[in-house]
């Protein structure tokens, strides 16, 4: 327990800060637009950000969590450009090739991650199999040096403007459930492949995510990653770096969030005429939040101690309930501030689309009740109920 | 003694106007046709004439003066059925459009409105923006309803300005952003003439508990079918308990608004009270039930291809609608508690 900030931290955080403030966009441009994440993602690579603690033979440049951590912070106070559609590539893909892939994998596929020249989707879920991932169907037939995989995936945040997909899929039908699951690279220009975008309840030119249709589409053996049948336990080290500190941005972000929803309501309070009562009720909701978006921090904060030297633990369950169950309260109060203004659906920005925004953080990366079951059975030991992934 | 339980008598039109909607206007007709996108603005106006014809517009409105002849309670289990069914909001401008008229002698307007000829829009007035409003469902309305704590009017739509179309996050909605006349509406109908607005809660309240039970019931027939890890996920406590909260909050909605209704039929002395009570309590339900049914669909409750995100939206649009929830809680914290 100390607080011990090394002259090399204060330099790293002072040369973040200075690159940030000259690079980053001056307009705010809209995230899961191809064209701007990845011009973001080549800015940081001229930069030398790209990958920051990738290790330094895969081209990043190596850091520990700390200064990772530090990053984000400054990129969360300049309102840098999230990840958008670049995040599978980097917070998943890449750290799964960097510990599980290839020599060849990672020397066609690293480097342009780290530019911004590919795209990655993840087709993990599918119509049949969401909590329960390891009832997936998808299957991959070994014909030659190849498989032939068909079937279907949903929800695949971005299917529609990726290049490459982490792929699960059935390669033993004989074996139990998670014993016959591979984990492959898919070319998502593949014939046979076909994407349907989804739309979505936060605006009608939303789609966020799309279902994928294989039908008969040829990956090569040697696009397998971490051996063949062995994917279930490549797709736990994936989570892993999910769990680890990919959700880290976001709740820095949120926390600026919260700060500009003080402002607005400060601001909103001197002509609204409602009386102390009401007001008291939105105060005493935001001073909540306040408080608890500081416990997440220091959640986080405290994980990465923890983990200095491993990786995360169930406790992470932990920091992604609570967090998506206070970033809905967050969003909520800013509705409630805005009466009827809520119902227009101004531009991406808007605190009415950041709202809608919020439901599926419940949803997605495993849902809040699968997370309650993983608290209640791996960190409190209760008995089990239906195993969850 | 108090007597809960509407009569058959007085069930009979909410039936009619129930099994009208089962088979003309089920809640599917929302979702998006083939490759369209989910802009399905105004879909209902097709079936207005019909239900004007039906007499659904003047269940509550003296036959005198044009309506059924009918009263509060009737209309208001009919309102429910509208909530459930996502019937357009423009049905308040349609219904307390034409009271309205009515009690402001405007015999040649009544006429049209409850056949369903002459549409009704709404006005959201922006209290942070003085003089603007929204006008919902009004692109085609020759007026628009509007109403505050003093009374409730008809904006001749003539004589808005300024009108910009804007997107709403209600896809079925048509959404502008107007300026207001300088001079007062031309047909107002003050509160002690007639409580026109604290009717108009009480029948935003019942189309707000039409909507809870509407998700109430989406949720359970999904966790009945939706099956993972080999059971259907209705089996696991989280799903339904909170199905189980949904049903409950729905119940204990719907029985206030009955108790609201009562007041408002009897006129009793604590009629604020309850009121009041029942569009706050129906408005949280709403919303709460909305977001447990998009929970219990996972990814699917997120995509605009099934109804959950609608009901969540007509929710918040109702919330607005008259009084909102904020100014509802001010307001029944100002009343005496009721006699007991
Ligand atoms: C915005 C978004 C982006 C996504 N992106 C991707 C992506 O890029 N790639 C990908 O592969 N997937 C993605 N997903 C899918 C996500 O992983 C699944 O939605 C999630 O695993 C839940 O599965 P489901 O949607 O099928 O819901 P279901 O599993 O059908 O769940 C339905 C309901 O039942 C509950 N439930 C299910 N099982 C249990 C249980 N055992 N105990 C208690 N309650 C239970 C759930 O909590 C939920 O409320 C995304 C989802 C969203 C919303």
């Amino acid at each position: 327990m100390r607080i011990e900030i090394s002259d090399e931290e204060r330099e790293f955080r002072a040369e973040a800060r200075d690159w940030l403030e000259a690079h980053v966009p001056k307009v705010h441009r809209r995230a899961y637009v191809r064209q701007h994440d990845t011009e973001w993602q080549r800015t940081l690579y001229d930069g030398g950000w790209a990958g920051i603690n990738w290790p330094k033979e895969h081209g990043g440049r190596g850091l520990p969590p700390d200064q990772l951590l530090i990053w984000y912070e400054e990129c969360a106070r300049v309102h840098a450009p999230h990840w958008g559609c670049m995040a599978t590539a980097l917070m998943h893909a890449g750290p799964t090739l960097i510990v599980r892939g290839t020599e060849e994998q990672r020397a066609y596929h690293l480097p342009r991650i780290l530019k911004g020249e590919s795209v990655w989707c993840q087709g993990w879920s599918e119509p049949g199999a969401g909590s329960d991932l390891a009832s997936l169907t998808t299957r991959g037939d070994i014909d030659g040096d190849h498989l032939v995989v068909n079937g279907s995936k949903i929800w695949t945040s971005s299917g529609h403007l990726a290049d490459w997909q982490e792929l699960l899929i059935r390669t033993d039908q004989n074996a139990t459930k998670q014993k016959g699951i591979s984990w492959v690279i898919c070319d998502m220009h593949s014939p046979g492949i076909e994407v349907r975008a989804i739309p979505t309840m936060s605006g009608p030119f939303d789609s966020h995510f799309a279902q994928v249709f294989y039908n008969d589409v040829r990956i090569p053996l040697t696009n397998v990653v971490g051996g063949l049948n062995n994917g279930w336990d490549v797709a736990a080290a994936t989570l892993g770096f999910e769990r680890g500190t990919g959700f880290i941005p976001e709740q820095l972000h949120q926390v600026e969030v919260l700060e500009d929803l003080i402002k607005l309501a400060l601001e909103r309070h001197k002509r609204s005429g409602y009386s102390h009562l009401d007001e008291g009720d939105i105060m005493y909701r935001l001073a909540t939040l306040r408080a608890e978006f500081a416990a997440i921090r220091a959640l986080t904060y405290q994980s990465i101690s923890r983990d200095r030297n491993g990786t995360p633990g169930s406790e992470s369950s932990m920091i992604r309930l609570y967090f998506s169950e206070t970033l809905q309260r967050l969003t909520r109060v800013a509705i409630d501030v805005l009466g009827p203004r809520m119902m227009e659906l101004s531009d991406d920005r808007g605190w009415t689309y950041g709202y809608l925004r919020a439901f599926p953080a419940t949803i997605a990366a495993g849902t809040s009740d699968i997370q309650r079951n993983i608290i209640g059975e791996r960190i409190l030991g209760l008995p089990r109920g239906p195993k969850p992934q | 003694m108090i007597h809960l339980q509407p009569t058959p008598d007085q069930e009979e039109a909410a039936e009619a106007v129930a099994s009208f909607l089962q088979a003309e206007m089920p809640i599917e007709r929302l979702r998006p046709r083939g490759r369209e996108l989910p802009l399905i603005r105004h879909r209902d106006q097709a079936k207005w004439a019909e239900m004007g014809a039906l007499g659904f517009f003047g269940l509550g409105l003296e036959e005198d003066l044009g309506g059924v002849g009918l009263g509060v309670v009737e209309e208001t289990l009919a309102f429910r059925e509208f909530g459930r069914y996502l019937v357009a909001p423009r049905v308040l401008g349609s219904v307390l459009g034409a009271r309205v008229a009515a009690r402001a002698g405007r015999a040649d307007l009544v006429e049209g409105i409850l056949a369903g000829t002459v549409p009704v829009g709404l006005l959201l007035t922006l209290e942070d923006e003085p003089g603007t409003a929204y006008l919902v469902d009004g692109a085609d309305a020759e007026w628009a309803l509007t109403w505050n704590a003093g009374g409730a009017g008809l904006v001749d739509t003539a004589k808005l300005s300024d009108i910009e179309a804007r997107e709403s996050i209600d896809s079925t909605l048509e959404f502008a952003h107007v300026r207001l006349p300088a001079s007062e509406p031309e047909i107002w109908v003050t509160a002690d003439v007639d409580p026109i607005p604290r009717r108009g809660d009480l029948l935003c309240a019942a189309m707000l508990v039409g909507l809870s039970e509407g998700t109430r019931d989406d949720s359970v027939e999904f966790a009945k079918m939706r099956k993972q890890f080999n059971q259907p996920i209705g089996s696991f406590q989280a799903v339904k308990h909170r199905c189980a909260d949904m049903a409950t909050r729905a119940a204990a909605a719907w029985a206030q608004i009955l108790f609201a209704v009562l007041a408002e039929k009897e006129r009793t002395e604590d009629v604020v009270f309850q009121v009041t009570a029942a569009k706050l309590i129906a408005t949280d339900t709403a919303i709460r039930n909305a977001q447990a049914n998009i929970q219990n669909h996972g990814a699917t409750g997120f995509t605009s291809e099934v109804e959950a995100h609608h009901f969540l939206k007509r929710s918040h649009l109702l919330d607005q609608v008259g009084t909102n929830q904020r100014r509802l809680r001010d307001r029944l914290l100002e009343q005496p508690a009721p006699p007991a």
